[in-house]
């Protein structure tokens, strides 16, 4: 039987994931397998795959507790100093593709564009230059690619029912079976709601008692 | 010496939030560079040099260009001397050397003219056959005209324009 939640191919017994509209999700999971998680590896939860690299990990009480953030976990590492100059325009796309190469990335560029006649990449980490460049509009996609775009604006369309509203704090408690398509960035409406809402964040959370809690934050 | 307060998780979270919000103060600053190669002339100087200070993370720079100075002034600076890199509007794709050390290979007072400049106290020579242009007094004479050299004169300069100093 496929566990519903695992990372690395080992059931997730519990699990928080958070997944923000700009930037790295990030998730930290109990495994009960004690075997170390590797470091390039997937985490699936219902219907969606997360490729992901392992933060930080330790085991204790018989569980295997791992952080793991999206991508390569490339971004949060320090590139050396670095000078372009073109007289035909230095690329983003060049700057960042350097960028993601030598923190281990892989990118994929939307809305190439001169950034003029030099660029200075002063040391810092990935993410730094990342953001330079981008203005901070990025996002890292299921497949472990960093998109350089806002993500996909659509409405959600798949069968879901809103059960709880925490208006206070702009939050709303979804249940659903189709966990994919409930991405940072998308829309969605409900009858018994006064939308429609735009999605700000996304936390996930699968309980001690194997029931995962969608919530949507707008 | 290290900083301790590194260690501490609380406030490096809370650091890393800061400097990513903040990156750009990196392109804010003034930082010495020495001076490795030049090239172009006036006004079109552009400079080679690197950080005096490489624990600031930046990088050796080749071909910036040497902003004219205040008041239009542009010079070439000497390999080995200082300059100062700033960006401008804090964008990294805009590094421009603002400033350096007295020590220069050329400077031109306006930015554009290349004419040497007499100074007070410089020698100047009246080479023959040339017209010098004569005006002045004599007792009660006025005396107005033109000399014509036959051999050289060699004389200095006396005075200048007060406002330039060379």
């Amino acid at each position: 039987m496929t566990a519903f939640a695992s990372l690395s191919g080992v059931t997730a017994n519990r699990l928080t994931l958070s997944m923000p509209v700009f930037g790295a999700w990030v998730a930290d999971v109990y495994t009960v397998d004690n075997s170390p998680i590797q470091t390039q590896t997937s985490l699936i939860v219902g219907n969606m795959t997360l490729a992901c690299a392992v933060y930080r990990q330790a085991t204790y009480a018989g569980f295997t507790i791992t952080r793991v953030i999206a991508g390569a976990g490339g971004w949060r590492m320090a590139i050396p100093v670095r000078q372009y100059a073109h007289d035909a325009g230095v690329k983003k796309s060049t700057v960042l593709s350097d960028a993601a190469t030598e923190c281990g990335e892989k990118i994929q560029i939307t809305g190439d564009a001169s950034l003029g006649g030099g660029y200075v990449r002063a040391a810092g980490l990935a993410s730094d230059t990342l953001r330079e460049v981008t203005g901070g509009v990025w996002f890292i996609d299921n497949a472990g690619v960093t998109q350089t775009k806002s993500p996909d604006g659509s409405s959600i369309t798949s069968d879901f029912t809103a059960v709880n509203q925490r208006g206070g704090e702009g939050v709303v408690e979804v249940a659903t079976e189709d966990y994919a398509s409930w991405q940072p960035g998308r829309s969605f409406d409900a009858p018994n709601l006064a939308g429609p809402f735009f999605i700000r964040g996304v936390r996930m959370s699968l309980g001690s008692d194997a029931t995962l809690r969608l919530e949507v934050m707008t | 010496m290290s900083d301790p307060t590194l260690d501490d998780r609380f406030i490096a979270a809370i650091r890393a939030i800061i400097r990513t919000e903040l990156a750009a103060l990196t392109y804010s600053g003034i930082y010495q560079y020495v001076v490795h190669s030049v090239s172009g002339s006036i006004p079109n100087v552009m400079v080679s040099a690197a950080p005096a200070n490489t624990s600031l993370g930046l990088p050796a720079l080749n071909n910036i260009a040497m902003a004219p100075s205040v008041l239009g002034g542009a010079s070439m600076p000497a390999a080995g001397g200082t300059i100062y890199l700033a960006f401008a509007d804090q964008d990294p794709t805009k590094p421009v050397f603002v400033a350096g050390d007295p020590t220069v290979q050329l400077a031109s007072l306006d930015g554009h003219g290349m004419q040497p400049v007499a100074r007070e106290g410089d020698t100047i020579v009246v080479t023959s056959g040339q017209t010098l242009a004569v005006t002045g007094t004599a007792g009660p004479y006025t005396i107005t005209g033109a000399v014509a050299t036959v051999g050289s004169l060699t004389g200095m300069i006396t005075s200048g324009n007060p406002k330039v100093l060379a």
